[in-house]
């Protein structure tokens, strides 16, 4: 024993030492084995429903910023079914429901998929405290698994030549398809909802005063708003009628009765001064009157000629039609009468004209 | 030097062989200088000159060794670690530093195996070290011995980007100037949990009672109407950064096959004012959780008759910036008509919520 160890010598002793020492300060500098964990990294599924074919958000946040990052790697779990490539284009134009503060993925492009992972290119991740995003905007890219559960999608950065750099997995919850009435996915509610039918019908006055009439030109009354204001999909119509046994405009005393001119179902025309006549006339709409609005033409005095009108009878006849809803859709209505020479004088000249309408639901 | 270095040798011999000993005496202490100087250095090594004297015999249990010796008595402490996961935790781990009554400039290093625990000082997993930013690294170096202090004190810390679902084993050694480092103490393991996230969807009392429906009958033009049920979302999610609800809808309003052309839009708006003439939107009426913050975000966190939208495009309509535990909200569906409004009893929309994390 005493002889090996004095085969040794002080630098030998020193040269096993500085070996030693050597060995562990390679081992203190061997490289980093292991890639870096992303900050934050999320895939929101915009559909969670199991089987279901569903668009996406892709959102990280490197935790280095000295990377180049080129390309980002999404790994689906088994279960998903990963659409071919073409189906998977992006868009960073939609930053509805990003994150706040998130911004645009750099140049990022459409994916390429081969089995259950996406590769995507990408322009570099140029800060460790900023979220980037992008969507997928295609659902044939990606379909959820048939059962349900939580599924850890992986998400990784690589250089431009396929080197990792960071991951993190982003975990998501897929859910049943069988709630409410057993038909409806488990992240939907069916909204359903009626809506009541309405209809108003009004007439802004009940009298119409012709005055005193004259030989020298026709009279009309002020004009007598019938409205109409009513949801009913298909429109509504208007009708009018005289209930007199004898319809126009009728004295008790004379007797005499100012007979309605033009006769009912001709077109609408104007009074002439001298010549007996009596009509009533619709002109155009105000309110809120949907869709076309058609006036009959016996009462249509849409151009707004004087003293125009039609004739009426006991029968209701259609003056104006609505295609659609209405609010408050007002259609003036006017009556005007003319005398000749020969028109017996009294001062109780009168007559009643009836105005309904009607909504076609 | 030859002397020095059969000490050496002889030291290690001694461990094997009994003391030495005359019928009358024993002796217990003896050793000898390793020769040379007392200590040479370089700027980064230091060699001490003295090395091994035997004080005593080793005494061992199963979990502590007691070397006797020069060396070993100039040695600081070992030091005792503990690693938990105090809170669902998938990504890091909490360890606290048992000082074991080392000064208080003494500097820990941290070594963990991953997977498996030490057998007979040997890792059955991946050896790691604890690095001086919490990350967890193959190789350890001077600047990841840390103090006490700055790995947390009492407090502890957290060992940051571990996987999920992984458990962990971590020991600690102590250093405390030149030729003062220790062995490693007793190991201490725990699991990171899986990333978790849970969402439910419910019109009915909970999750478990299911629904998935709301149905606004006779509207009236003019009158805002509330769903007869509220929308019952549970969500949690032990996600660092937390997590969203989304809600969109298949039509951004209520659309009637017989009444077509006329939908009910979805608008962020106050349907209780006149000049709003009809709307469909959504509210959130309440939130609560067991941990953590669910919040309920613009334009859905007022009251009254203020709905935001529910656009075809999903918009974040609740919110948690950390873990959530036991999130719960509930999101209440108006809807008005107007006197336009084609009467119809086929309005529809397909409302969807979604949920994601930010891990």
């Amino acid at each position: 024993m005493k002889k090996f160890i004095s085969s040794y010598t002080r630098w030998k002793v020193g040269l096993i030492v500085f070996l030693m020492m050597f060995a562990a300060q390679a081992l203190v500098l061997l490289p980093k084995a292991s890639a870096v964990t992303l900050s934050t990294t999320m895939v929101r599924l915009d559909r969670l429903a199991k089987s279901t074919a569903t668009t996406g958000l892709v959102c990280l946040e490197p935790s280095v910023a000295g990377d180049t990052e080129g390309k980002l790697v999404l790994t689906f779990p088994a279960g998903f079914t990963v659409g071919v490539s073409a189906n998977w284009t992006t868009q960073t134009a939609t930053t509805t429901g990003w994150p706040s503060g998130a911004i645009a993925y750099p140049t990022i492009s459409s994916g390429t998929a081969s089995g259950q992972t996406v590769t995507f290119t990408s322009g570099d991740l140029s800060s460790s405290s900023q979220v980037y995003c992008f969507n997928w905007t295609n659902t044939a890219a990606l379909s959820n698994p048939s059962s349900t559960g939580s599924y850890a999608i992986t998400v990784a950065t690589q250089t431009s030549g396929g080197g990792a750099l960071e991951s993190n997995t982003a975990t998501t919850d897929v859910v049943d398809t069988n709630c409410g009435s057993g038909s409806t996915p488990c992240d939907q509610i069916a909204v359903t909802a009626s809506v009541d039918q309405s209809f108003t019908f009004s007439l802004s006055a009940n009298s119409a005063a012709l005055g005193t009439l004259s030989t020298s030109s026709p009279s009309s009354a002020t004009a007598i708003n019938a409205s109409v204001s009513t949801n009913a999909k298909a429109g509504w119509q208007m009708w009018a009628a005289d209930p007199a046994g004898t319809p126009g405009l009728s004295s008790a005393t004379a007797p005499h009765t100012i007979a309605y001119s033009p006769s009912v179902g001709s077109s609408a025309a104007a009074l002439s001064t001298g010549v007996e006549g009596y009509n009533v006339g619709a002109g155009n709409h105000t309110g809120t009157c949907n869709g076309s609005t058609t006036y009959a033409s016996g009462f249509d005095d849409t151009a707004s000629t004087a003293y125009k009108g039609g004739g009426l009878d006991n029968t209701l006849r259609t003056v104006v039609s609505g295609a659609s809803t209405a609010n408050a859709c007002a259609i003036p209505l006017t009556v005007s009468a003319s005398i000749s020479n020969t028109t017996p004088a009294a001062t109780d000249y009168a007559g009643t004209i009836t105005v309904v309408a009607a909504g076609l639901f | 030097m030859t002397k020095g270095l059969l000490a050496l040798l002889a030291g290690g011999a001694f461990f094997l062989a009994a003391l030495p000993s005359t019928t009358n005496y024993e002796l217990n202490s003896y050793g000898f200088g390793s020769g040379g100087t007392a200590g040479s250095s370089t700027s980064n090594y230091s060699l001490e000159g003295i090395t091994g004297e035997i004080s005593g015999q080793t005494a061992a249990t199963s979990n502590y060794s007691a070397e006797p010796g020069f060396i070993e008595t100039q040695q600081a402490n070992v030091p005792k670690i503990t690693l938990t996961n105090p809170s669902n935790y998938y990504d890091k781990l909490h360890f606290v530093i048992d000082q074991q009554s080392n000064p208080t400039d003494a500097l820990y290093a941290l070594q963990v195996c991953v997977g498996s625990d030490w057998v007979a000082g040997s890792c059955g997993g991946t050896t790691m070290y604890v690095k001086n930013d919490n990350t967890l690294e193959s190789s350890l170096s001077v600047a990841d011995y840390q103090k006490y202090t700055t790995w947390g004190g009492s407090g502890g810390a957290n060992i940051i980007g571990l996987t999920p679902s992984t458990t962990y084993y971590i020991r600690a050694k102590a250093t405390q100037g030149q030729f003062t480092e220790s062995a490693y103490g007793p190991s201490s393991g725990a699991s990171t949990s899986a990333q978790q996230i849970s969402f439910c969807l419910y019109t009915n009392a909970n999750c478990g009672a299911g629904g998935a429906s709301e149905s606004f009958s006779g509207l009236v033009a003019g009158t805002p109407a509330t769903s007869p049920s509220n929308i019952g979302v549970d969500f949690a999610t032990n996600a660092d950064s937390g997590g969203s609800v989304y809600i969109y809808s298949a039509n951004g309003a209520l659309v009637s096959v017989s009444a077509p052309g006329s939908p009910i839009t979805s608008a962020t708006a106050d349907l209780g004012s006149g000049a709003t003439a009809q709307g469909f939107g959504a509210q959130v009426i309440s939130t609560s959780q067991t941990s953590g913050s669910l919040t309920k975000l613009s334009p859905y966190n007022l009251g009254s008759n203020n709905v935001g939208q529910i656009s075809t495009v999903a918009n974040t309509i609740l919110s948690a910036s950390s873990p959530l535990v036991g999130g719960q909200a509930a999101i209440q569906l108006q809807a008005k008509a107007s006197n336009t409004t084609p009467s119809a009893s086929d309005y529809t929309d397909t409302v969807t919520l979604i949920a994601a994390a930010s891990f």
